[in-house]
């Protein structure tokens, strides 16, 4: 039984954290995770699994977007940064509740800091276990073509015909599956993974890409995207679909002081052009939080 | 990673608590009673044996055991219990299987253990080895184990097929099902065909294709494999064996490579016909609007033949879902009088509320009535082309901007009926449904995010419709569709039925009872409060001229992992992880009246 489609969640994480009320007056004894961690000497870093340009592992050793940014933030709070990457779950609602504030049921434990977090601020207002904050990127969805196969791209109605690549799942998929009631249906090839989507688009498999344009530009960098495949430009969906999102880092709420300090790191990293200067690393374009 | 250098070593402590009781074990264990194909099939008549879940290869968990019966039930006591003990918990789904002077139990987190049938003394447990990030959608259950030759198989979390030696718990073979990272995981128990170990797929919604495997269950080698989902290769013997189905003829573009219709409840077997008969899960992805057609072979009952794995009937019972309307449910063959007549029947209590009786040689569509009082979805059945009249109830479409005030539809997603098998008797010409009674809030959600990016998610909040109950076990007349009888519970019931010749139904309730009722009038003869939920299957046997029935306590399952109001009902129930037996008090020793002073 696969509970799949699962922001109805929401509402069992309601309930769950009032049935949780014992534990969480047991935590106001306990120390912050911030103290704990500096005691270590380190914080534990929850990051996506196989997830580039973000987070991945190279040679036995993490990297990525997401890394890089762990790292900085634990080296400004005089901390070592560790890592621990984790299989999604169905929703972000699962991937905070196993890694954050219960763990998995399979024994889990629980890391101290998730990146690469959704900051709606719908989002994070109904979270009663987990604070969101520090947003430091804004991501939007984006279409690269190639410029051999279409000479312009005015509307999404121009990809009739084409072969565009999406990661199955993800709102793009979902935006060009649903569009005029499925004319692009026959259009849309879905790939397991947005790397796997690039490796096709780079190898002339595909006319074009619609994806998160921070995802969609690291993974062409990576991949050596010739120069007939166009620099990812926003798009924007209609209606219900969102096509621009702010990302943030989320601690448990039991900790209040790693979250001031990590949101004293974080616009730190942004004011130093730090963070800027990551995300070049990955051949991503920063875009400032809240720009539209 | 981080955490690889515990995981081993704790590995090897594992195994060397293992092999001691391997050799503790071996020393007393006695020449194994192999089983045979000849003694599964002749399961349901043997009573001193348990040789397969469900009781007999078509599933009616129906006992011809009549020593413990509807007027001497007030009798039934304790003869021992078995603790699944350690730090793990959650839910106990398991049934007990019966041979050679040995229980065989599944627990949770992917443990087995086989018991003495005398003591109840623990002769060797297997505790499988979990990955870490494993991260299973419901849950940690397990439904129960296989037994063939010296053999007892049992599936894994982490999506694995484990033979054990039966004697010594000694792994014999295993077999990858799939990759846990791409969500698959594994819970039901195995069917046992001709030698043939059969089995399906748990997964989570992306990148998954349900399918029906068939291996050998002395080597764990594939014998055929049959996609659930049209336009998918099956497999035989390594060889090409035809697509399911017709490419494209239900579903557009390439979204069938991605279909979804897992079988993660497993099958039953009609022994006359040849056919294994699965269930399919819902398809992907989970907004109805994006795969216009009725998206086979999902939400179906399937009928595939045993030896080539081909599929020779289907019947769908929700095409195009749009409310999570899995149709993974067991058929259940039966022969049904009606008439006058004997029909080759089977029937299905499906999640979308609906029983379905069909006629088990070709899937035609006999009857479709409901077992709960209430179905938004649909007003009825069309007899003549077997599909459902739809009553205009699907949530709106997001591709017309419809965000959608929430849409309340019943059976809520966790259905009518769950996994939770019901029982038929022969004696009584009735099915024991085990049903629920709730609806939901269903909308379409844009505030969520998905591996890290925003998504469309679909929201839901699940309700009960009535006060005063949400489980409710009933007594279904397949040939009139009528129901005979109910018995109401407040929490919802999770657990599996059993029927016996004695007159008697047993099932337990997340209250913590075994309960059973008078087959033929519904009346509550018995119950005993086993400390934890109950979401087990019963079963009994006999030894000594003796009856004994058996069942799982450990509360658990997805019902604890949702909200709304039915949490307020389960919220108090305690965990647990046990295995009672009952048998008839026998009284009049005259040591026991000397002991009084």
């Amino acid at each position: 039984m696969r509970m799949s489609r699962i922001t109805g969640l929401i509402a069992a994480l309601a309930i769950l954290a009032s049935s949780l009320i014992g534990v969480v007056h047991a935590d106001d004894d306990a120390p912050d995770r911030l103290d704990i961690a500096r005691q270590k000497g380190s914080l534990e870093f929850i990051v996506y699994r196989d997830y580039p340009p973000y987070s991945y592992e190279k040679n036995g050793a993490f990297a990525g977007v997401d890394v890089d940014m762990g790292k900085a933030l634990a080296a400004a709070v005089g901390v070592n940064a560790t890592f621990r990457t984790f299989i999604p779950g169905d929703d972000l609602d699962d991937d905070l509740r196993n890694n954050l504030w219960r763990g998995t049921i399979v024994g889990g434990s629980v890391g101290d800091v998730m990146l690469h977090v959704g900051a709606d601020p719908q989002y994070v207002a109904r979270q009663s276990q987990v604070s969101i904050f520090g947003v430091y990127y804004r991501e939007a969805v984006a279409l690269s073509f190639d410029t051999k196969k279409f000479k312009s791209y005015s509307t999404i109605g121009d990809l009739k015909g084409k072969r565009v690549g999406v990661e199955i799942g993800s709102i793009s998929d979902q935006y060009l599956t649903n569009f005029e009631s499925g004319v692009l249906n026959t259009s849309v090839t879905r790939y397991t993974t947005l790397d796997a989507c690039v490796q096709a688009y780079t190898e002339g498999k595909l006319d074009a890409v619609v994806a998160p344009k921070g995802e969609l530009q690291g993974l062409m960098f990576a991949h050596g995207a010739k120069a007939n495949l166009a620099t990812p430009q926003p798009i924007q969906f209609q209606g219900i679909f969102r096509s621009a999102w702010e990302l943030g880092i989320a601690v448990k709420k039991d900790s209040p002081k790693l979250g001031a300090a990590l949101a004293d790191a974080m616009s730190k990293l942004i004011e130093s052009g730090e963070l800027k200067a990551i995300y070049a690393r990955y051949g991503i374009d920063y875009v400032t939080p809240g720009l539209r | 990673m981080v955490r690889n250098s515990t995981g081993t070593s704790a590995v090897r402590g594992c195994c060397r608590a293992l092999i001691g009781m391997v050799l503790a074990a071996s020393a007393t264990a006695a020449v194994a009673a192999s089983v045979t194909d000849a003694m599964i099939a002749n399961d349901q008549n043997t009573p001193n044996d348990v040789l397969t879940v469900g009781m007999g290869y078509s599933g009616q968990r129906f006992s011809s055991s009549t020593k413990i019966n509807s007027d001497n039930i007030d009798d039934l006591v304790p003869a021992w219990s078995f603790s699944m003990g350690g730090e793990k918990q959650r839910g106990q789904e398991t049934q007990a299987l019966v041979n050679d002077g040995k229980i065989f139990i599944t627990g949770s987190y992917s443990r087995i253990w086989a018991l003495d049938q005398k003591t109840g003394q623990k002769i060797w447990v297997y505790e499988h080895r979990l990955p870490e990030g494993i991260v299973p959608c419901c849950d940690v259950v397990n439904r129960g184990a296989a037994l063939y030759d010296n053999l007892v198989i049992f599936g894994t979390l982490d999506a694995k097929l484990v033979a054990l030696n039966a004697d010594t718990g000694k792994v014999v073979w295993t077999e990858t099902i799939d990759d846990f990272k791409g969500g698959y995981s594994y819970t039901a128990a195995p069917l046992i065909v001709k030698g043939k170990l059969i089995t399906g797929v748990s997964g989570g919604e992306f990148g998954v294709v349900g399918r029906i495997e068939a291996r050998d269950a002395k080597t764990g080698k594939m014998v055929w494999s049959r996609p659930t989902v049209e336009g998918h290769m099956g497999y035989l013997n390594g060889k090409e064996n035809g697509i399911s189905g017709k490419l494209n003829a239900t579903w557009p573009g390439d979204l069938w490579k991605t279909g979804g219709a897992a079988t993660w409840l497993g099958c039953t077997y009609g022994a006359d016909t040849n056919q294994i008969y699965c269930g399919t899960g819902n398809p992907a992805p989970w907004n109805s609007y994006s795969r216009p057609g009725d998206n086979l072979y999902s939400t179906s009952t399937l009928a595939i033949n045993a030896d080539t794995g081909k599929i020779e009937w289907s019947y769908q019972s929700t095409p195009n879902d749009s409310w999570d309307f899995d149709g993974v449910n067991e058929f259940i063959s039966f022969d049904m009088k009606k008439d006058g007549k004997t029909v080759k029947a089977g029937a299905k209590a499906d999640r979308n509320g609906f029983f379905y009786v069909l006629n088990r040689e070709n899937g035609k569509l006999l009857s479709a009535s409901p077992f709960v009082t209430k179905q938004t979805w649909a007003s009825g059945v069309d007899l003549k082309t077997g599909r459902p009249i739809e009553s205009n109830n699907r949530p709106g479409d997001p591709g017309k901007g419809e965000k959608g005030s929430a849409v309340f539809a019943a059976p809520a997603f966790l259905g009518a009926k769950n996994w939770m098998p019901m029982a038929y008797s022969g004696q009584t010409g009735l099915f024991y449904v085990p049903a629920n009674e709730w609806g939901m809030d269903i909308w379409n959600e844009p505030i969520t995010y998905k591996k890290g990016a925003a998504f469309l998610g679909a929201g839901f909040t699940i309700k009960p419709l009535y006060d005063d109950y949400i489980g409710a076990l009933r007594a279904m007349d397949p040939a009139t569709g009528k129901i005979v009888w109910e018995y109401k519970n407040p929490a919802p019931l999770w657990g599996g039925v059993m029927t016996t010749a004695g007159n008697l139904v047993f099932t337990g309730t997340p209250e913590g009872f075994l309960k059973a009722f008078d087959a033929k009038t519904g009346k509550e003869l018995w119950k005993f409060q086993t400390g934890s939920g109950v979401v087990g299957q019963p079963t009994t046997w006999e030894m000594d001229g003796e009856q004994y029935i058996g069942v799982a306590s450990g509360w658990g399952g997805a019902v604890p992992l949702w909200g709304g109001e039915v949490a307020k009902k389960v919220k108090d129930i305690s965990q647990g992880g046990s295995f009672w037996v009952f048998k008839l008090h026998k009284s009049g020793k005259a040591a026991v009246a000397q002991v009084s002073p």
